[in-house]
């Protein structure tokens, strides 16, 4: 569709999500919520986090006005971090931004965030891509606010 | 284009010889021609404003204003010569004009000095559509003296509201109205005489943000009867790291000096200083000497072009890309005004401003996409995102209809 290299970044999988993401709204009954904002291009990526009863998560939603890159991380997010408590959540994030940044994926890292690995390329839209963690980890922490900075 | 444009009639010059003489503008990006419409963020730089500091550098340079040797002199020379330039370019005094480190800079002058002038009943005026350099020091004015501030709205056109602007300026506490010349956004070109005429009217004075303005149309500052006049050479194809403050003579004798030190001073013990004669007194230290050479050498390069035949080449690139744009389904352009330079924001229905952008780089052109340093405006016209093509004087029809073509692709992509 975009003949110009693009491939990689808009890949099918990634626009996938982008175009009709599974997980947005907001969530009634959760728990747990924070605002994420990218103050540099006005990214918003507001997480609501249901728990279980075991301090795990059970459902994300997201909402907010946000790039493809961004509304795709956050709905992949939603899918791959359900289950996860607050260790199993920073540790995917932590091995996500390593991908981002040009590292081979780390061995357990789900295939669905591998999909984000032509980011690399992208240095200037990795806060897209990040944002909805730092989101998630905030909400996770009890605080209401994250900025991808 | 306006009714004054048609009739003047320029000489059209050609833009293909223009172009030859930025260097930079011959690369291709990501294996595509380098089509550069971001050029109001910042402008690319002519041969003669690059061998103008390089020739300084190399063979003509030393402090300037103290020296008693023959390079100091000669570099004295040079950039009182630069600080002549610009004030030919926009129709005032040498003596007028003061060199500041960009627009922003000079903003913040007038907010501290100035603002020392008006009272705390007092108020300044700025619009909605202002950029961040033209609101927050107005904004921490206020927070410091208690001056407050206020904001002239725009209408849904992005146009200046005038019946705002009268309703603010008949309360009849305005001590400046402190406005865009040219939208950074919104293309939009403000009325400057008339909103001078009815700032005066109402005793107040008025600055103008010319950062865009004089990079696209000729500029005039005794006619417009401007009390402030600020703008940035980085954008009018000169180097970073320098501005212009233009004020009147009997303004800038009025005012207290900004920074203090060196240069700045007439005589000085360690009690108390005296003054230097404005626009010394607020030229604090060694000045941006090799910027100042690089902007005197831009304007010789934009009046030897000069500015009525580049603005009669950017209203026909308008023209063109307003037509083209228009073909593009689900593109919005912001910003409707009557009179509107060659800034042009827009939205793309179904793709974010950085989608556009990102695809628009790996296509080899480049556009801004964000905020543009201008939240509140973004927020009034309830816009999160906007990507921003702006033109400069290389910039080409091909390169318009390039920008289209590829922004048809683009919008197929995400519908």
């Amino acid at each position: 569709m975009m003949p110009d290299g693009s491939e990689a970044l808009y890949a099918d999988a990634i626009m996938h999500h982008a175009r009709a993401p599974r997980h947005r709204g907001a969530l009634p009954g959760a728990q747990l919520a924070a605002r994420g904002r990218n103050p540099l291009c006005g990214d918003e990526c507001d997480v609501t986090v249901q728990l279980d009863g075991h301090r795990r998560i059970a459902r994300i939603g997201f909402q907010g006005e946000s790039c493809a890159i961004c509304t795709a991380s956050a709905d992949t997010m939603a899918e791959e971090a359900a289950g996860c408590d607050e260790a199993a959540v920073a540790a995917m994030a932590a091995a996500f931004t390593q991908l981002l940044h040009g590292a081979a994926p780390a061995p357990g890292l789900p295939p669905p965030l591998r999909a984000f690995a032509g980011m690399a390329a992208y240095p200037s839209r990795t806060r897209c891509a990040t944002l909805p963690w730092a989101a998630l980890q905030a909400a996770l922490a009890g605080q209401k606010e994250a900025s991808s900075e | 284009m306006s009714a004054s444009l048609a009739a003047a009639r320029p000489a059209p010059f050609d833009v293909h010889a223009a172009r030859a003489e930025f260097p930079i503008l011959s690369q291709t990006i990501r294996g595509k021609p380098f089509v550069f419409l971001d050029s109001a963020a910042s402008a690319q730089k002519p041969r003669a404003v690059i061998a103008a500091m390089r020739g300084a550098m190399e063979s003509q340079y030393a402090n300037v204003h103290r020296g008693l040797h023959f390079m100091s002199e000669r570099t004295t020379d040079a950039y009182e010569g630069a600080r002549r330039a610009v004030a030919g370019l926009i129709g005032a005094e040498a003596d007028e004009i003061v060199f500041t480190g960009n627009a922003t800079a000079a903003i913040n002058l007038v907010a501290h000095s100035f603002g020392t002038l008006l009272r705390p009943d007092q108020a300044v005026l700025v619009s909605e559509m202002e950029h961040h350099a033209n609101l927050v020091p107005w904004q921490m004015l206020r927070d410091r003296t208690g001056v407050a501030l206020r904001v002239a709205r725009i209408t849904d056109a992005g146009e200046l509201d005038w019946h705002s602007l009268e309703a603010e300026l008949a309360r009849g506490d305005i001590g400046l109205v402190a406005i865009t010349h040219m939208s950074n956004v919104l293309g939009t070109v403000t009325a400057a005489s008339r909103i001078a005429q009815v700032a005066h009217a109402a005793g107040a004075r008025v600055l103008f943000d010319g950062s865009q303005a004089v990079v696209h149309r000729p500029i005039d500052v005794r006619a417009i009867d401007a009390d402030f006049y600020v703008f940035t050479g980085h954008k009018l194809y000169g180097p970073t790291g320098i501005g212009v403050l233009y004020a009147k003579r009997a303004l800038l004798e009025a005012m207290p000096p900004f920074l203090g030190g060196g240069e700045m001073i007439a005589s000085v013990t360690f009690e108390r200083a005296t003054w230097n004669e404005a626009p010394h007194k607020f030229e604090a230290g060694t000045p941006p000497i090799l910027e100042a050479i690089g902007l005197g050498a831009a304007i010789g390069f934009v009046q030897a072009i000069g500015m009525d035949a580049i603005a009669a080449h950017e209203a026909a690139l308008t023209e063109h890309a307003m037509a083209a744009l228009a073909g593009v389904p689900g593109l919005r352009v912001i910003g409707q005004a009557q009179d509107r330079g060659g800034v042009i924001a827009f939205t793309l229905a179904g793709a974010h401003a950085h989608d556009v952008a990102t695809l628009l780089d790996r296509n080899g052109i480049a556009v801004r996409a964000g905020q543009h340093c201008a939240e509140p405006l973004l927020h009034r016209l309830g816009l999160g995102s906007t990507a921003r093509a702006s033109f400069g004087l290389y910039t080409t029809h091909d390169e318009i209809d390039t920008l289209a073509e590829t922004l048809l692709r683009i919008g197929r992509f995400f519908a």
